[in-house]
């Protein structure tokens, strides 16, 4: 990837971030929300992983972090909910004041439930992304030594005798012709 | 029926709807490029949307599309670097589709930045139109680098 | 008619897309294809008034999708690679 493009990648990371967090918070006013705001925020963080290297994410990304943030997102949404509870109204009913239509604090509940929705979002896909990536990416130390990046299980390293695939994986996608 | 949806769909109709066949025929260069392409037109089609059905918040779909956009095409000239730089662009390629990612934006933008209301509006309609300048001209960039000159960092 | 001319055209591209991404085999260029009928569907939903879909679908099949489906491949292909190794030794 040459120079220019991995510095507009860079700068583009806050940008996109950005986005997302605009999105979420204009989930009342404009066609978006929690959802759509929290995977453009996640895309957003693995622009390090498309414009550096899995290992610039990594050192970025830690998972049980991001697995924290999922849950307290769900669980900022339950307390929202519980929140009407409390004042004697029924769950998720609206306890704020509306404000006026197409301002950014109208809608009561809503920004605060897409809130919610954006952080829990955000967090999943990047646990999503994480598992997808350890998979895939081998990361090749100096010494030429691999390390298939965190997974545990055994299906990685694909030794086993019960895990071989049939040699009909030769005639499969792959293009290259045993170049490397 | 007015005016602007017209101009959207001939847009679909003489911009998109061959990007789509670039996407879906021929070697993997051809259909990244394409796809590149295709998602600066779709953006632009966004903006003539949000004239045409009088709603500007569509624009937040060219938004996230001109922010978006590159990072999906990136993510193909990533992970398909090696199939992608085994053989050489020619030059007019290059150009060509250079030209046609950047000479349509401003041809859409500057329009309806004039019809759309001013103030905040405006700003954000050009930062569209920068974004997707940008993106398109280096993401065609690093799709037709010749071999050797991208610097393969270990992956 | 007149106003529903986006929506013929948009119908038009997505079913074009929506075949090649059938008829495409190899995973690659299907991959490349998911990207058009991504992009093709966020244009429907869009001209049916329905942008709230219609962002969902761009923030998802953009960036993600072909990130996960090319990670997908580059798995399989580095797996099957190591097994014809082993095959060879």
């Amino acid at each position: 990837m040459p120079a220019p493009v991995r510095r507009y990648a860079l700068a583009v990371l806050p940008l996109t971030l950005l986005t997302g967090l605009y999105v979420v918070a204009h989930g009342q006013v404009s066609p978006g929300g929690g959802f759509q705001g929290g995977v453009v925020a996640a895309t957003a963080l693995h622009l390090l992983y498309i414009a550096i290297d899995y290992r610039a994410l990594r050192r970025v990304r830690s998972v049980a972090l991001f697995t924290l943030a999922d849950a307290a997102g769900e669980a900022g949404y339950l307390l929202v909910g519980l929140g009407a509870l409390l004042s004697g109204a029924a769950f998720l009913r609206n306890v704020l004041p509306y404000g006026t239509t197409g301002t950014l604090a109208s809608g009561g509940t809503v920004p605060l439930l897409n809130a919610a929705v954006g952080v829990e979002v955000a967090a999943a896909v990047v646990v999503l992304l994480a598992q997808f990536l350890d998979q895939a990416i081998v990361i090749e130390s100096a010494d030429g030594s691999q390390d298939q990046g965190h997974t545990p299980q055994g299906g990685a390293s694909g030794r086993t005798s019960e895990g071989r695939t049939p040699q009909g994986q030769k005639s499969a996608p792959g293009s290259e012709g045993g170049r490397r | 029926m007015n005016g602007w949806l017209a101009a959207a769909c001939a847009l679909l109709l003489v911009g998109f709807l061959p990007a789509l066949l670039g996407i879906c025929t021929g070697p993997v260069r051809r259909r990244v490029l394409a796809q590149n392409l295709a998602t600066v037109l779709a953006a632009l089609v966004m903006l003539l949307l949000s004239q045409g059905y009088a709603r500007p918040s569509y624009t937040d779909m060219a938004l996230v599309l001109a922010v978006l956009g590159p990072v999906g095409t990136l993510v193909y000239e990533r992970l398909l670097g090696e199939e992608l730089r085994a053989s050489r662009p020619r030059p007019l390629v290059t150009r060509t589709m250079t030209v046609l990612g950047v000479a349509p934006v401003p041809a859409v933008v500057l329009p309806v930045c004039v019809a759309a209301t001013p103030g905040r509006t405006t700003l954000k309609l050009l930062f569209i139109g920068c974004l997707l300048v940008a993106g398109s001209a280096l993401c065609t960039r690093a799709l037709t680098t010749p071999p050797g000159g991208g610097g393969s960092d270990g992956r | 008619m007149g106003g529903d001319l986006p929506v013929v055209v948009a119908l038009l591209l997505v079913a074009v897309a929506g075949t090649a991404a059938v008829l495409a085999r190899d995973p690659v260029r299907q991959a490349a294809v998911l990207a058009g009928l991504g992009l093709a569907l966020a244009l429907l939903f869009a001209v049916l008034q329905a942008p709230d879909v219609a962002l969902s679908q761009l923030a998802v099949g953009t960036a993600l999708t072909p990130l996960m489906v090319l990670l997908s491949v580059r798995k399989v292909r580095r797996k099957a690679r190591s097994e014809r190794r082993e095959e060879h030794e």
